[in-house]
């Protein structure tokens, strides 16, 4: 999975795409983790944490990196994948349609619709639904995004080490560098180090034609990987605890609340962006 | 009393067993017909829950947008926006903490 996020996207939509997939992000994750934690004190941080990559990154593949980092459980995963994707699918199909009733144009629209669509899948198709611009941007927007996988689950690890464990466990003092490399989940090494050589050797040496043939070659190793592993989700999901874990319909509740302050930001961001009265509007080869 | 507690909790596993027994039919009837799959695009193993394009790295090949900014300084500002974003994440935890803790 790694050899096909290209850090080397982040130039694709310069500080446009960085404004608008960037900024907003983390923002989200802090209001949501916060919104989880204090407002609906929710205690279990790492369903908290799987959920608010998943709302703010990318989805399902985020809730995975997002969900090993800090040691989530089985049914954790697949609340917050399951939450995911009924959305994912809602907003698939009506924001488009909401985008266009408002007429916000298909460089905003597609921008929005990157920014806030879950699944990279479902952004292609959201943007199409508006246009060929708008699933340009829409696609441009969401590949910077999904850099930030990696960059996430690894801050997550780090956090959940130095902060989250230590305090569960009442340990004193600061938390060494030997103890973070202890507990940390080492997959991410490998995931970054996988995106960096597709990035800066694979790429600038041998050509855009050469990833995607080795990518061709991988994703049907990923995806098989990812069907046992939702298999193996699936056949370790207790449905008993599942309903324990719903906590009254709070991780809903944080989803939709988190969901909403994602587009209304993401607007924001994209507004000032993409709008044209603060700034110069991109030039885009289409 | 008892016997119609027992009816209802049979009831509801005969309902269960039924919905689950229906659900997977339904989900190998599409499977089996190929149903909602685009022809021209091979998503391999996991075509029915994976939502990812297939060789997404095409519809981003650089050629749309030509950024001025150099990529450094696209990867320092990301770099420093997500170590700022940390600090807020960690100072927010420790506030949040030692509340609790004054609380306690």
């Amino acid at each position: 999975m790694g050899f096909s996020v290209l850090f080397s996207n982040i130039v694709n939509f310069g500080l446009y795409g960085l404004g608008i997939a960037w900024v907003v992000t983390p923002i989200v994750i802090l209001f949501m983790w916060f919104f989880g934690t204090r407002v609906l004190k929710i205690d279990n941080k790492p369903l908290v944490i799987t959920l608010s990559t998943a709302t703010s990154v990318c989805g399902t593949s985020a809730a995975i990196a997002a969900g090993a980092a800090s040691k989530a459980k089985k049914t954790d995963l697949s609340m917050a994948v399951s939450i995911s994707i009924i959305f994912t699918v809602l907003m698939m199909v009506f924001e488009p349609i909401i985008i266009r009733a408002v007429g916000l144009g298909e460089v905003m629209g597609g921008a929005l619709i990157g920014g806030t669509v879950d699944s990279t899948g479902a952004v292609t198709v959201a943007g199409t639904a508006l246009g060929e611009t708008a699933q340009t941007v829409a696609v441009l927007v969401k590949s910077i995004q999904n850099i930030l996988i990696g960059f996430i689950a690894f801050a997550v690890a780090i956090f959940f080490t130095a902060h989250v464990e230590k305090n569960q466990e009442g340990a004193a003092g600061k938390v060494t560098a030997a103890e973070i490399w202890y507990r940390l989940p080492k997959f991410i090494l490998g995931f970054f180090a996988a995106s960096l050589i597709a990035s800066f050797v694979v790429l600038p040496y041998a050509g855009s034609d050469a990833v995607s043939t080795i990518n061709k070659v991988l994703d049907q190793y990923k995806n098989w990987a990812f069907v046992l592993a939702f298999t193996s989700i699936g056949l370790d999901t207790n449905f008993k605890e599942l309903k324990e874990q719903f906590q009254g319909g709070k991780p809903l509740a944080l989803y939709v609340v988190g969901q909403l302050f994602n587009i209304i930001l993401t607007f924001a961001a994209v507004y000032l962006l993409l709008s044209g009265k603060f700034v110069p509007l991109p030039n885009l080869a289409l | 009393m008892e016997k119609k507690q027992k009816s209802r909790i049979s009831c509801a596993k005969i309902c269960t067993i039924a919905g689950t027994v229906i659900v997977l039919g339904l989900t190998l009837y599409c499977m089996i017909h190929h149903l909602g799959l685009t022809d021209s695009l091979d998503f391999g193993a996991g075509a029915y829950y994976y939502a990812d394009i297939p060789e997404f790295t095409r519809y981003v090949n650089g050629d749309v947008y030509q950024s001025e900014t150099p990529m450094w300084v696209l990867i320092a500002l990301f770099l420093a926006w997500g170590a700022v974003m940390y600090r807020l994440w960690a100072w927010m935890e420790k506030k949040t903490d030692r509340k609790i803790s004054r609380r306690r």
